[in-house]
């Protein structure tokens, strides 16, 4: 069984993920690989978003990620739990985050990516600063966007 | 004490952390008042992050500790926001 967790600027190279945890995961009986990636919306509120600037709190937030991925081994039968959030200035249409669970059945494999999903995004110490048309926004964990008080 | 900013807080703070030197040990649930005592800014600060609604979460040396946790000199408090990955 395994937990992966990575903050990075970097793209994922999806393939190469897809094909190292089927293959690993098949040799132990599973059959089922779920992957949730999220990324940056281009419009919100019909106004015109230019990028999203991501920051993480970073040993707290690896550490809170490798909890939540043990977690949802203990509470799923599933193999594989990869986490991978990136950080930086991300443009419409780019990765921000990445969730691979593996699994003997899909129904486990769907349920534990939403778990670590939910709580990656509730529990996470990561921010994130809206570019948009008419300002600048930070945006909190319920969608809650605020301005950005001027310098 | 090392108090340090993060997100949100740190554009309503406009620092990234500050020193606070601590003459008494203080609980942690004792902190945000404390700090308000200590810096004039503090208190602006405040009044800033409950307008907005924005709960402060409180670790020391990476980690939440108990509100009843004893603060020393050598501490480092970060004051994060909620949490906004995805």
């Amino acid at each position: 069984m395994v937990v992966e967790a990575l903050i990075t600027k970097n793209k994922l190279d999806v393939n190469e993920y897809l094909e190292r945890l089927s293959k690993d995961s098949s040799r132990e009986g599973c059959g089922a690989l779920v992957m949730f990636m999220g990324f940056v919306k281009g419009l919100v509120n019909d106004e015109s978003v230019s990028k999203l600037i991501y920051e993480a709190y970073e040993n707290f937030a690896l550490s809170k990620m490798r909890e939540i991925g043990n977690d949802a081994l203990k509470n799923f039968r599933v193999r594989d739990v990869v986490v991978i959030h990136r950080v930086g200035d991300l443009r419409p249409g780019d990765p921000t985050i990445y969730i691979l669970v593996t699994a003997r059945e899909r129904s486990e494999a769907f349920r534990a990516a939403e778990y670590v999903l939910e709580r990656v995004k509730h529990e996470v110490p990561i921010s994130k600063l809206e570019i948009r048309e008419d300002g600048e926004f930070w945006v909190l964990g319920d969608g809650r966007r605020i301005r950005r008080p001027k310098p | 004490m090392k108090v340090r900013f993060f997100g949100i807080l740190k554009d309503f703070s406009k620092i990234e952390s500050v020193e606070v030197g601590l003459e008494e040990p203080i609980r942690v649930k004792e902190l945000l008042n404390f700090l308000a005592d200590k810096l004039n800014w503090f208190n602006d600060f405040l009044t800033r992050t409950e307008e907005a609604d924005i709960p402060i979460i409180v670790l020391v040396n990476d980690s939440i500790v108990s509100e009843d946790y004893i603060l020393k000199e050598e501490d480092v408090v970060t004051l994060l926001p909620p949490a906004a990955g995805g």
